[in-house]
């Protein structure tokens, strides 16, 4: 494992410092990458995220260096609109394993980089934007850690911050709405919460049917997992990759899969057997096949006020008297659903999921 | 920031560089503990050290009113103990929340401690503390001060998925759903609480082995549940509950929690409800003025029955009642009260005759796969208690007064053993 610290590499004393510091496994060191180019694990969380040296130019540019690859999903998760830049970086030699199911098992030392940003006028990007936050997955030796970075208001740094914030947050809609909200950075425990799948911490979006699509390269379109496999990053990777539906996009799967798509990623990181939810028996994770463990005349469990008067999570073919579809909609702190990630309803997503339970052949709850 | 104590030796190894981080923080002191008080910025400090502390820290509030925005979590910690300076002097108000379901949310602890202090008008729960394994409350308030709606949040303590659970000496108001809610979890005690003004006061659902006694439960719609759910997915089926020395004192608010719960169910006037449970001694309690359902003995075929909302597809559950000793217990209740709920009107129509409802009511439900010895109901020395089995199953249609079937005992259930961390200081 590397452990360099300061820049002037070459003179004794820096070198006495690099070993003192060693032994002493020292977290404090500013700079956190070697002569080589590698990161040293027990120097994270760097204090700035400048500090990574990964970005180009102006650090709100976002402009990813040699060592960065920007990913996308197919389906992401709904943050108050927020717009997302997502980097990977991996450490040179190393090799991420394909792994159909689950996410991608990535080597120690691997690191995502998610930044998040809202134009000042979606309609327009031109007219600027506004980053708030940059999450960091790091895969440790000991498994993955999460740091958030705060931007600061001249938009030249991002600081490590544990507690999280409450930003508030004005912008213009794409449909022309200025929109005033209290956005929520979460603390780090919560960032656990919804990453602890089971006992370890895991990234959310990389696994392979999220990340089986292109991507816009500066030097042209390609398929996302065949250009890590290009670049010498991902092995493994079969003929045949699943796919998940783009939520909002109806040539890449039928109302189903669609709505599938869009639970899993908003509501499976704590409904499924291995969530955060599991003692509500409420599991919306793309491979449950369970009708009544995805809520179809389901009762709820521990719902309170989230009920809405309603008996049953999912009543096929009538949005109205589905608890899931009415939590969605609200936005009271002890109704709504996801717990966290959003403070405004997501309208588009609601309008997907009550056009699915619509579609469901009326299953006759009591 | 960092506790001191582990700031020395880096401090001593750094000095010779000239490079001594400038980290030391008057909050703390060697012992671990960390102080917060309302002269600083506590919002931060404080969900800063619940990300920090170490294991078998302290994280002290002092006396005050800490107001906080967001929830404040903690998780994956051994030993941490979260203290006040007395649940009237520390407390810590949430009304201004913008994020989080909970107050406070405690996720994957070994022996986690809340002492001494007071969470009040939460948007939705009090205290979660979750999948933990040694979790004990000393003293805590979880207090909604608003209006009794189904707006309040469900529940005030609310320990779930965990093992070795200890609830004493605390209080809650206000509670949409159970102000004591110990949910799937295995050896637990609650002792010595008082709860009042929810729509449950106590309630153990699906667990494993508990003990209430000595708690008080008034102006609540019901006093204490002992409730099997069906689609709970860790525990399945709870068994063995202990419910003693308890008062059961006027539980008569009306029902406001929102409909589609369980709870929405329970009949104001109910004192101890048992639900769908496999082995329940209730004795020694003193049950006054809980005049509709002094105590209910109730499976989940009936709860069926009179709610059809309440169906469920679970075929690991048992939604019939087992081995229930009700014996010792004082009544003091009367007639005249108005029936409310499905429970409570059903009981109305059937007890319009004399205006009073038994004392202790059966449905009447048997599981037929079982042999009756199996699944005794024993209702004994409760002063003159009158008893009735109501025959729920069949729409009532076969009432009997003090059935010679609840004629009958049981041995006592063993005490509760339980290993929950008890305060440092």
């Amino acid at each position: 494992m590397r452990l360099f610290c300061l820049t002037e590499w070459g003179q004794a004393p820096a070198i006495a410092a690099a070993i003192l510091f060693t032994l002493l496994m020292v977290s404090a060191c500013q700079d956190g990458r070697s002569p080589d180019g590698g990161f040293s694990l027990d120097s994270l969380p760097l204090e700035q995220l400048s500090d990574y040296q990964l970005f180009e130019g102006e650090l709100n540019l976002l402009q990813p260096g040699p060592d960065l690859l920007p990913y996308d999903l197919n389906t992401p998760l709904f943050t108050d609109y927020a717009e997302k830049l997502r980097f990977l970086y991996v450490p040179e030699g190393e090799i991420i394993n394909y792994q159909d199911e689950a996410v991608l098992d990535f080597p120690v030392g691997t690191m995502l980089f998610k930044n998040f940003f809202f134009y000042t006028d979606a309609r327009d990007p031109s007219l600027g934007r506004k980053i708030l936050e940059t999450r960091v997955l790091a895969r440790h030796q000991e498994g993955w850690k999460a740091y958030s970075y705060l931007w600061n208001e001249a938009q030249t740094e991002a600081t490590y911050k544990v507690t999280g914030a409450v930003v508030p947050l004005e912008w213009i809609s794409e449909s022309g709405i200025t929109r005033n909200i209290q956005y929520v950075i979460p603390n780090q425990v919560d960032c656990q919460n919804c990453h602890q799948i089971g006992a370890p911490l895991l990234p959310l979006g990389p696994k392979p049917r999220n990340l089986n699509r292109d991507f816009a390269y500066p030097e042209g379109n390609a398929n996302q997992l065949e250009k890590w496999v290009e670049k010498g990053w991902l092995s493994g990777l079969p003929a045949v990759v699943p796919r998940m539906a783009a939520w909002d996009d109806p040539a890449s799967g039928n109302l189903e899969d669609r709505a599938r798509a869009y639970l899993d990623v908003n509501c499976a990181h704590c409904h499924r057997p291995e969530g955060d939810a599991d003692n509500s028996g409420l599991f919306l994770n793309i491979e449950n096949s369970d009708n009544s463990a995805l809520g179809f005349c389901k009762p709820p469990v521990a719902a309170g006020a989230g009920s809405g008067g309603q008996a049953f999570d999912i009543v096929p073919g009538k949005p109205d008297s589905s608890i899931l579809l009415y939590r969605m909609n609200s936005v009271a702190l002890n109704v709504m659903m996801p717990e966290a990630g959003r403070t405004i309803i997501h309208e588009e997503g609601v309008n997907l999921i009550e056009a699915w339970i619509t579609s469901l052949s009326p299953a006759g709850c009591p | 920031m960092l506790p001191v104590k582990r700031l020395l030796p880096w401090t001593l190894a750094l000095l010779p560089l000239g490079l001594l981080p400038s980290c030391k923080d008057d909050t703390l002191d060697p012992e671990g503990i960390w102080f917060i008080s309302t002269e600083e910025d506590y919002k931060t400090k404080a969900q800063e050290a619940l990300v920090n502390m170490e294991d078998y820290d302290t994280l002290h509030f002092r006396a005050g009113v800490f107001e906080f925005n967001t929830q404040l979590s903690v998780s994956n910690k051994t030993g941490i103990v979260i203290r006040g300076e007395g649940k009237d002097v520390t407390i810590l108000d949430f009304a201004a929340q913008v994020s989080g379901a909970q107050g406070f949310l405690a996720t994957d602890m070994v022996d986690i401690i809340f002492a001494d202090l007071t969470v009040r008008d939460m948007a939705g729960d009090g205290i979660k503390v979750k999948d933990s394994d040694g979790v004990s409350f000393f003293r805590v308030a979880a207090v909604y001060t608003t209006p009794l709606t189904a707006d309040n949040g469900a529940y005030g303590l609310y320990p779930v998925t965990s093992e070795d659970v200890l609830i004493d000496g605390c209080y809650v108001r206000g509670a949409s759903d159970a102000g004591i809610y110990v949910g799937q979890s295995r050896q637990v005690h609650v002792r010595n609480c008082y709860v009042e003004e929810c729509v449950a006061g106590i309630e153990v659902e699906n667990c494993i082995n508990a003990d209430v006694y000595g708690n008080t439960a008034t102006k609540n719609t019901g006093g204490i549940l002992v409730f099997d759910l069906p689609s709970l997915p860790i525990i399945k089926n709870g068994n063995t509950t202990r419910v003693f020395d308890n008062d059961l004192i006027n539980n008569t608010q009306g029902n406001f929690a929102p409909p589609g719960n369980a709870v929405a169910n329970i009949p104001e006037g109910t004192g101890i409800m048992i639900l769908a449970y496999d082995g329940c001694e209730v004795f020694n309690n003193r049950i006054t003025g809980c005049n509709t359902l002094g105590i209910g003995v109730v499976s989940y075929k009936t709860l069926e029955v009179l709610d059809p909302g309440s169906s469920y597809d679970d075929p690991a559950y048992d939604p019939y009642v087992y081995n229930i000793h009700i014996h010792d217990n004082t009544f003091n209740r009367a007639p005249g009260y108005p029936f409310a709920g499905i429970l409570g009107l059903t009981l109305q129509a059937v007890y319009t005759a004399n205006g009073i409802a038994p004392d202790v009511v059966l449905d009447g439900s048997f599981n037929p796969d079982v042999p009756a010895d199996d699944q005794k109901v024993c209702v004994y020395d409760n002063g003159g208690a009158q008893v009735a089995n109501v025959d729920a199953i069949n729409d009532f249609a076969n009432v009997v007064a003090n059935p010679t079937s609840a004629d009958c005992t049981l041995s006592p259930l063993p005490e509760t053993a339980i290993d929950a961390p008890l305060l440092p200081y």
